[in-house]
Parts: C-alpha cells; sequence; structure tokens
C-alpha cells in the first residue's frame, strides 16, 4: 500500500517529506511518520494571508471565513479530471488540509484533463504527482494528503471524523455512494459532483437534513468506464463544484442543499431541483436510528 | 390531453428518445406516462434503463418542478404538465 504525504509548515516551507510505505498517517493526532493533525497546529487558522487578500474582499468570505478555510480538513475521492481542478481551487484559497485518494498510474490518456499529473511521469502513479502540483500552489501552511489507492469503507470510517467535509469526485458510482453514506453516518456534510460528455451535476448534502445522495442513486444505473469527457467540461463542474465547497466551509449562506444541480454544456443549460428524501433510503434511515432522530 | 418530456442527454442517448409532447387519455396518471415514454425507448443500451418494463429507479422524475418519490407513480395529471427525467451521470 503506498501513501503519500505533504505537510508544510511557515518554518519548514515547502520541504517534502519522503514517501512512506505504513502505516497510514491518522486523522487525529500525529501519525507514525510525524505529520501533525493540522486542526492541532496552534499557526492555523491564526495566520495572516496576504495571498488571500483579494478573495476576502468577497462579502460572504472576509478574514472570518478565511480562517475557516485554514481551519479545515477536507477529503475528495479522485483528483482526475474533476477532482484535480477542485482540489486546485481549494489550495489555492487556502483550505488548510486536503487528503485524497486517487489509484493508479498515468497514462498518455489522462493528459488531456488531469491538470494535477505531470507529462513526464507516465507509467508513475497518480497521487504523488497530483500532491506534488497541488503543494506547489497551497499556502506553505497547508497539509497535502494523498494516498495511492482507491478509497476503502474502512479508510472513509477512519478519515471521517476528522474532515470538515467529504467530496465525490470519482467517475464510479460505488466510491461516491461509499463516501455520501460515510458522511452522512457521521453527520459531515458531502459534495457530490460527476459529469458525462457534456453533461453535469452537482449535490450539495447537508450533514444531516433532508435528501442524501443514496435517495437520489437507490442502486448505480448502467455507467460507461471510458466516459467521454473533455477538459473544459469537467473542470467547469469541479470548479463549480469547489465554489460551493468553499462557500460550506466558510460557513456562507445560502448553500443549496438538498437542489440537484444539473448543467449541459452544449445546451448552456442550467436547472435546480429540489430533491425529497426517499423513505426508502436505507442510508438515511440508519442515520437517524444512530444519530436517535428522525428527520 | 398532452404532456411533455424532457430527458436529459444521457437519458435521451441511452433511450433512444428524444423528449418531446406525447398523447395520453383523459384522466391518466404518472404511471401510464411512464408506461407511453418506456414504449418509446429503442436500442440495446435502453434495455438497462428498464426494470419489470419500469423506470430504472435511478432515473429521478419531476413533474412541473415537483420531484416525485421512487416508486410513487399515482400522481394524477390533468394535462399540460413538462416531466422532466434526470439519469444522475457517472465520469470525471
Amino acid at each position: 500500500m503506498r501513501i503519500e504525504s505533504m505537510h508544510t509548515s511557515s518554518s519548514d516551507t515547502r520541504t517534502s517529506q519522503p514517501a512512506h510505505t505504513s502505516p497510514r498517517p491518522q486523522p487525529g493526532g500525529v501519525s507514525s511518520a510525524g505529520i501533525a493533525d493540522p486542526g492541532r497546529d496552534p499557526a492555523r487558522g491564526t495566520l495572516p494571508f496576504p495571498r488571500h487578500r483579494r478573495q476576502q474582499l468577497l462579502g460572504w468570505l472576509g478574514q472570518a471565513g478565511q480562517r475557516k478555510l485554514a481551519a479545515s480538513t477536507v477529503l475528495i475521492t479522485r483528483v482526475g479530471g474533476l477532482g484535480g481542478p477542485l482540489a486546485q481551487s481549494l489550495a489555492l484559497a487556502g483550505v488548510g488540509r486536503i487528503v485524497f485518494f486517487h489509484e493508479g498510474d498515468l497514462i498518455e490518456e489522462d493528459l488531456h484533463r488531469m491538470v494535477l499529473m505531470d507529462p513526464d511521469g507516465i507509467g508513475q502513479p497518480r497521487a504523488p504527482q497530483a500532491r506534488a502540483s497541488l503543494q506547489r500552489i497551497a499556502h506553505p501552511a497547508a497539509c497535502i494528503q494523498a494516498f495511492s489507492t482507491r478509497i476503502t469503507p474502512e479508510d472513509a470510517e477512519r478519515w471521517m471524523p476528522a474532515v470538515d467535509l467529504a467530496i465525490g469526485a470519482a467517475p464510479t458510482y460505488e466510491e461516491r455512494l461509499l463516501l455520501g453514506d460515510t458522511a452522512r453516518k457521521h453527520g459531515k456534510p458531502f459534495v457530490d459532483a460527476a459529469m458525462y460528455d457534456d453533461e453535469a451535476q452537482i449535490l450539495c448534502v447537508h450533514p444531516a437534513d433532508g435528501p442524501c445522495l443514496r435517495c437520489l442513486v437507490p442502486e448505480p444505473p448502467q455507467w460507461r468506464a471510458d466516459f467521454p469527457v473533455l477538459a473544459a467540461v469537467s473542470a467547469t463542474i469541479g470548479n463549480l463544484a469547489a465554489y460551493h465547497s468553499i462557500r460550506i466551509l466558510a460557513g456562507a449562506q445560502p448553500i443549496p442543499w438538498g437542489e440537484l444541480i444539473h448543467m449541459d454544456m452544449e445546451r448552456m443549460s442550467l436547472k435546480k431541483t429540489r430533491l425529497t428524501r426517499s423513505p426508502a433510503c436505507g442510508t438515511c434511515a440508519e442515520s437517524a436510528t444512530m444519530n436517535g432522530r428522525s428527520r | 390531453m398532452k404532456v411533455r418530456f424532457a430527458l436529459t442527454r444521457r437519458l435521451s442517448q441511452m433511450s433512444g428518445f428524444e423528449g418531446g409532447e406525447v398523447e395520453l387519455r383523459e384522466g391518466a396518471t404518472l404511471a401510464a406516462a411512464l408506461d407511453e415514454l418506456a414504449g418509446r425507448f429503442v436500442g440495446t443500451e435502453s434495455t438497462s434503463l428498464l426494470r419489470d418494463g419500469q423506470l430504472h429507479p435511478a432515473v429521478l422524475v419531476v413533474v412541473n418542478g415537483e420531484t416525485c418519490l421512487p416508486g410513487d407513480r399515482s400522481v394524477p395529471l390533468a394535462g399540460g404538465e413538462t416531466i422532466d427525467l434526470f439519469l444522475p451521470v457517472a465520469g470525471g
């Protein structure tokens, strides 16, 4: 099992720790590799943010929102054509810790859309390449942690308590549903984003109330692994998902919780549909039982 | 009476049906409308959109902006409704 981790601080600016192989860094405290939990880093959330001054001019962000971003941890499944631009925008915005899972080695046909990959890295694992790209653009105090594996139920369970937001950017329903189910179970917000051809969708799932991804997709329909994709489409939807993610982390209002945002790029149409919680949804039922409430 | 179906791109590709107005008998419910729709599906990919002749549970049905719960096809129609159908996509 390969693990790639990176943590920089104002004192060890951009000094990469060597990749290590086991055990996995833990979400809380300090891992065996010495990777501090950024949530416990006294510098995090209190730094001056000269590089983020212009975005702090946004009324809904400001200095208070910026501090929240810096203190936030985000868990992403996949940083490819959609998740790559998404992670890029989160890193640029100053999110304090980005943790992602992305399995596999880079192949040439990834390069037309996976903006975090190195064209010289064909045949090499994708995750460290993405991590290196993110650490180049992230604030020096940011922590980027990358796993060269597909996220498992155990991974999701281990990390979810430590994250402020989970984001599904994988091309498979299975990974997105796994992350969505686990987020709902742990009462964490979840953003799901996907695309196919010229079409895309985003769903922001509230930590506890309203419908979840499983309400929308009770069972995955047939899908194609070799989906048609143009970087202009996957990056657009990735950045739109990043926008909502940043607003959630910053505590901005309103958030389109439970509304399916559907885009068709060719038709230039954007439609929002308010979903309803499915009474048959096992994820919502389990969450309600666990939390002793019914919504 | 007539209702209008609007299908998302991937759903149109898979079903072979572009959407548009469909004639129904007076007093028809959503169930009849969806049966009529399913009868228009053509091509090999369209079979994966059906389960025992019914739409796959992942197809989201929205009547005049109101989301229908999966399996609830008893919604009465008066004619003139727009029935939007979404198929969640996967890819990135």
